[in-house]
């Protein structure tokens, strides 16, 4: 997920790569609904759960993008007390994921990390740079748990995943980067795509197991 | 040495045990067969039947014996896909 510090040239393609997203993240949320319905497990419930609030994130993005691009009036129209709202869908997707993966067990603790991380962001001159930085850290410690998985499983699968987090997160150090330097915002933007990718290819291989 | 079972091993283990028997099998049998203790055994039977996974039946003797229901069924259908799927991304 990458705004705010978007390039002026690159604004056509923000739409073709946050649709993407849209589409690859759609899949997966309902792809592991339709795995809760069949195990009625709560951890892959929240697990569809926290890709469906990313997908909402990107749907949201792609509906600004497209008023934007085509011209129809900006913009502050997903702002709420300065934030992004597809900031805050995404960041609520990337909780959930900690809630799964840390094993966290009580719901509170899961809400006063995205309050602690709500007001960072609304206290801070640059909100963009500050949702960069916490969804990092998030991502480290998701990917940490990735990387333990495939220590366990040693398959084909779990290396594919955790490859695609590890990705992700440097895609997303790549977007903090990007407000300095440009180039590394269309980095960031081809690093989420072969992230997206390479889970789009575990969920296909995860099928053909049947 | 076997490593632990998760819980969806588990599940899948005791829905066998069922399914095998044609959904004619009393609980001192299903615990025999899934290797648990009685206490966990009788947890994961309430978890499952709450769920809709098997169904409590008595037979002509009054005795106490276990069925699937077609989510259970579709539980051991689907396994291979659920246990790829919760493997890779890590949810067990």
């Amino acid at each position: 997920m990458a705004f705010d510090y978007i390039p002026l040239w690159l604004v056509k393609y923000d739409l073709f790569f946050e649709l993407i997203f849209l589409i690859a993240t759609l899949i997966l949320g309902i792809f592991s609904f339709k795995i809760y319905k069949k195990t009625k497990q709560k951890p892959i419930l929240m697990f569809s759960l926290a890709f469906l609030s990313i997908a909402l994130s990107y749907l949201l993005q792609t509906i600004l993008n497209f008023i934007n691009f085509f011209g129809l009036g900006y913009m502050h129209l997903f702002d709420f007390g300065e934030i992004y709202i597809p900031h805050i869908f995404f960041m609520i997707g990337l909780l959930i994921f900690l809630y799964v993966t840390l094993n966290i067990s009580k719901i509170r603790i899961l809400l006063m990390i995205f309050l602690i991380s709500l007001i960072t962001i609304l206290i801070s001159s640059d909100k963009a740079f500050a949702f960069f930085i916490l969804s990092t850290i998030y991502f480290i410690f998701i990917s940490w748990h990735y990387l333990e998985n495939y220590l366990d499983k040693e398959d084909t699968n779990s290396l594919l995943i955790t490859l695609s987090f590890f990705i992700l997160l440097v895609s997303n150090i790549d977007f903090v980067l990007s407000s300095r330097y440009e180039l590394f915002y269309l980095v960031g933007y081809i690093l989420e795509l072969i992230a997206y990718a390479m889970i789009m290819i575990n969920l296909y291989m995860v099928q053909k197991s049947e | 040495m076997n490593k632990k079972r998760n819980s969806l091993e588990i599940i899948h283990d005791i829905l066998k045990v069922i399914d095998l028997k044609k959904g004619n099998i009393k609980p001192t049998h299903i615990l025999y067969k899934s290797n648990l203790s009685t206490n966990m055994l009788k947890s994961y039977l309430s978890e499952l039947e709450t769920k809709g996974f098997i169904k409590e039946k008595t037979d002509k003797n009054g005795r106490k014996t276990y069925e699937l229901t077609e989510l259970g069924s579709n539980y051991l259908k689907e396994y291979s896909v659920i246990k790829s799927f919760t493997n890779s991304f890590g949810l067990n």
